[in-house]
């Protein structure tokens, strides 16, 4: 694997350059700090751009021509990561070796024609009712919806936001904020570009010369890292009842005066032998030896600065499940585990990350990472968590305090099974 | 070792049939880090009717059980569990149960053929107690209920009690809290004892190892293993009409949008011809009239009948085809309406024709790109006619447009049923 980096002025052009795929891979990511106001019109924008463009001015021109490129793959997405919104244009076809000659080329083009000569008033009530869909469709996933009303009840912080969008918002939108969002997007975002495959990286910088026209104005970065929550001394609780079958809780941990070394290693271990896989003490503690639930687990997000657990149990055992896994966190802070399950977990991870190389999206999201909190290179990375001891884990759990619980569960008139 | 090559792709994968019957394939990339490996039955939740021992008379179990059993196969009796042996090389395991087969799998970069042997030894063993059969319900009750609480399984599980009479696919897989709370220690004994002798198993190996070493190490766990004689399990067999059960049901549910199944059964011995070109030929027509590059998506979307692609889903029930059409929004009377008349007259075009095989080629192509996928492609080969198919490609250059016209005027459009969940 080859990496070569072209700073283009407006944005930067990560090669990544490796026979080890048929495919090739390309990522034009847009950042900016979010805003909870611009989730919904970001989100409408993202579908807008891989609807039609002037070139394929309807939706069906527009698939039927990446069916004549071999079946392009075209994804477009709008998330966030710590104070980021993240707006990533991806496609991936079929190296010309496996088609025809000219195919790189012109796959390329087509998507920087998606970006650069779009037509944002077409089909706007059509992309608008998708979004509408997926913000109603939430309530279809107890576990994301649970989480999601967990994260609401800090209020203002980012990770309160529905990264799905807002319907009040979705409604008051013109065509004409549309373009007037579009061109701050081109002109105020940040922008990275990533190619992986095998590729001749000069070639594929005359491609982006050519077909790429972004303004260059001076970009500020910001801090990706959101701010802390304040600890509290005694949990919140908010409850909500709904006709369901199993009762979700869902907990969330502040995480308070974490340092750059354990952000970036020590956390990602603390997370899986909490609650990461199958193998992790709360899968032990509240499955495999109590009986109470299918799944636990533990998810940390090191630049949001907290961490949540969630399980889905029979309702009346809240109580009971809350305390085994208050005391599995106790446990960590009191030394109280198995250097053998500090080494699995650390092995688990350093799999995770040997394996992220075989895939070209895990491989962009590598490099990503790089741009964005200057993460080390994955060899580097494996060496540091290596090294992540004991005392380490228990110093950082030392920082990890309950702050809120959520519980969605059945009515009770309802819960006659 | 005999080499299977995949034509057109020049990939090859490699078969082994031990003395004990059990089918080694394996496929290398030494492009790749981790190894991916997957030890499967051919057994399911619909094979719940067989003879037992020399006992000609069929024992009915409960539906369940094979996906109970898949619970109790991953308890060892002495620590370390499989969770944690494998975690030490830093791999994860998991497993599933479909209607035709339980697998247990496994990825990990490293210490892959010590992993391999592993897995060969906690599903050969199974540890049962009266204790540990009871203390599972408890976990697979909880699974039960997060099921039902997902719209999109109560819709696939109605979709099947309504569309199949007597094979049992019209069952869900896990089975109901009573059905589960029935099964008992001596149940899960039988299941086991008949349907995991390695006759019945085979094993996949996807990833970076040498193939040799491979074979050496898994003949040489094998061969310190012994087996009873294989006896192929016999199963009851099912008379299924070509009738559905009941053309139209609406289903309470907790949920925002209504959700649409349009459904077509499909007798397979209407058609003279292989079940997997068939298969091939049934995606086309129906990407073709309801797909994101049809005038009919194109049509509806304007209209705002739909918002997104009607989604297709094939179940292969033996005997028949199950073709869903899948789709959520408020307009799904208008819907169903505009879907019947599209069925009036089904007629395509030879360009058509030639640009979906444009795509399905290049879709085998990309599959070869993961690991993951070409094991998963294998497990499917095997479970739908035992064998490999190695020229998938050219079976796609074959396809034409008189087969096309004919395959899809032979589909019988009326024996259909319509499922919708609304609150």
């Amino acid at each position: 694997m080859e990496y070569t980096c072209y700073n283009m002025n407006a944005y930067n052009l990560h090669i990544i350059n490796t026979d080890k795929f048929k495919t090739i891979t390309v990522d034009v990511s847009f950042r900016r700090k979010i805003k909870k106001e611009e989730i919904t019109i970001r989100n409408l924008l993202k579908d807008l751009m891989v609807n039609s463009s002037f070139n394929y001015p309807t939706e069906r021109s527009l698939i039927i021509q990446t069916e004549r490129l071999y079946d392009l793959k075209l994804l477009s997405s709008s998330y966030r990561i710590g104070s980021y919104s993240i707006l990533s244009f991806k496609t991936r076809f079929l190296n010309e070796k496996y088609t025809e000659d000219g195919m790189n080329e012109e796959s390329i083009k087509f998507l920087l024609d998606l970006i650069f000569k779009p037509k944002l008033d077409n089909d706007v009530d059509k992309c608008k009712k998708k979004i509408e869909k997926s913000i109603l469709s939430l309530s279809d996933n107890k576990i994301k919806y649970s989480l999601m009303k967990l994260l609401e009840t800090t209020e203002n912080m980012p990770y309160s936001y529905n990264n799905y969008g807002y319907k009040e918002n979705l409604d008051k939108i013109t065509d004409e904020d549309i373009k007037k969002y579009y061109d701050s997007v081109i002109s105020d975002d940040i922008v990275d570009v990533f190619v992986v495959g095998e590729v001749d990286p000069v070639l594929i910088k005359e491609i982006f010369k050519e077909y790429f026209k972004a303004s260059t104005f001076h970009k500020n970065e910001l801090s990706l890292l959101v701010d802390e929550l304040p600890r509290v001394r005694k949990v919140k609780e908010f409850r909500e009842f709904d006709n369901v079958n199993q009762t979700q809780l869902t907990m969330l941990c502040s995480l308070n005066g974490i340092t750059d070394y354990e952000r970036k290693y020590v956390l990602p271990v603390y997370g899986e032998m909490l609650g990461g896989s199958s193998n992790s003490i709360l899968f032990d503690t509240v499955r495999e030896k109590n009986s109470y639930a299918y799944y636990v687990n533990a998810l940390v997000k090191p630049y949001d600065n907290v961490m949540m657990i969630y399980s889905g149990i029979q309702k009346g055992n809240d109580k009971e499940v809350f305390k085994l896994i208050e005391k599995s966190l106790v446990g960590i802070s009191k030394g109280k585990f198995d250097v053998d399950k500090l080494e699995n977990s650390k092995n688990t991870l350093i799999a995770a990350i040997e394996s992220s190389l075989d895939n070209p999206i895990s491989i962009i999201n590598n490099y990503y990472a790089k741009v964005l909190v200057n993460s080390l290179d994955v060899h580097e990375k494996i060496e540091k968590i290596k090294n992540v001891s004991k005392d380490d884990i228990i110093s950082v759990s030392k920082k990890i305090s309950v702050h809120t619980m959520f519980l969605l569960e059945a009515s009770d008139e309802e819960n006659n099974d | 070792m005999k080499k299977i090559t995949i034509n057109h792709i020049n990939e090859d994968i490699y078969l082994e049939t031990l003395d004990n019957g059990l089918k080694v394939y394996l496929y290398v990339n030494k492009n790749m880090h981790n190894n991916y490996v997957t030890f499967t039955t051919k057994y399911g939740s619909v094979n719940n009717e067989f003879e037992l021992g020399k006992d000609s008379k069929f024992y009915k179990v409960p539906n369940g059980i094979a996906h109970f059993l898949e619970h109790k196969v991953f308890v060892e009796e002495k620590d370390p569990q499989p969770e944690e042996y494998f975690a030490k090389s830093g791999g994860i395991c998991n497993a599933y149960t479909t209607f035709k087969n339980t697998t247990y799998l496994f990825s990990s970069c490293d210490n892959v053929y010590d992993n391999v042997c592993y897995l060969l030894d906690f599903v050969q063993n199974i540890y049962l107690t009266d204790e540990n059969v009871e203390s599972e319900k408890g976990i697979i009750t909880q699974e039960i209920n997060m099921c039902n609480d997902r719209p999109g399984d109560l819709l696939y599980d109605t979709i099947r009690k309504n569309t199949i009479k007597n094979n049992p696919f019209k069952e869900s897989i896990i089975g109901t809290v009573s059905e589960v709370n029935s099964i008992t220690k001596e149940m899960l004994e039988n299941c086991y004892n008949t349907f995991y002798h390695p006759g019945n198993m085979f094993l996949v190996v996807t990833g970076n190892f040498d193939k040799d070493e491979m074979i050496n190490k898994i003949k040489e766990n094998q061969n310190s293993k012994e087996f009873s004689e294989f006896v192929k399990p016999k199963l009851k067999k099912y008379r299924e009409p070509n009738d559905i059960v009941k053309e139209m049901d609406i289903v309470e549910c907790n949920t925002n949008i209504p959700k649409m199944a349009y459904n077509i059964k499909i007798n397979v011995n209407d058609f003279d011809m292989d079940k997997r070109k068939l298969s091939i030929y049934m995606f086309i027509i129906f990407n073709l009239l309801f797909g994101d590059t049809s005038e009919f998506d194109e049509e509806m979307k304007s209209k705002g009948i739909i918002t997104n692609t009607l989604y297709y889903n094939l179940l292969n029930i033996d005997t028949h085809f199950i073709i869903t059409l899948n789709n959520s929004g408020d307009k799904y009377e208008q819907l169903i309406e505009e879907i019947d008349k599209k069925l009036e007259d089904v007629s395509f075009s030879e360009s058509e024709l030639e640009r979906k095989k444009k795509v399905l080629i290049s879709n085998e192509v990309f599959s070869y790109e993961n690991i993951e996928m070409i094991n998963e492609m294998i497990i499917d080969n095997i479970i739908f006619d035992g064998k490999i198919e190695t020229d998938i490609i050219g079976i796609i250059e074959s396809l034409n447009i008189d087969e096309l016209n004919e395959v899809a005027s032979k589909i019988d459009f009326s024996k259909k049923s319509i499922v919708i969940l609304k609150k």
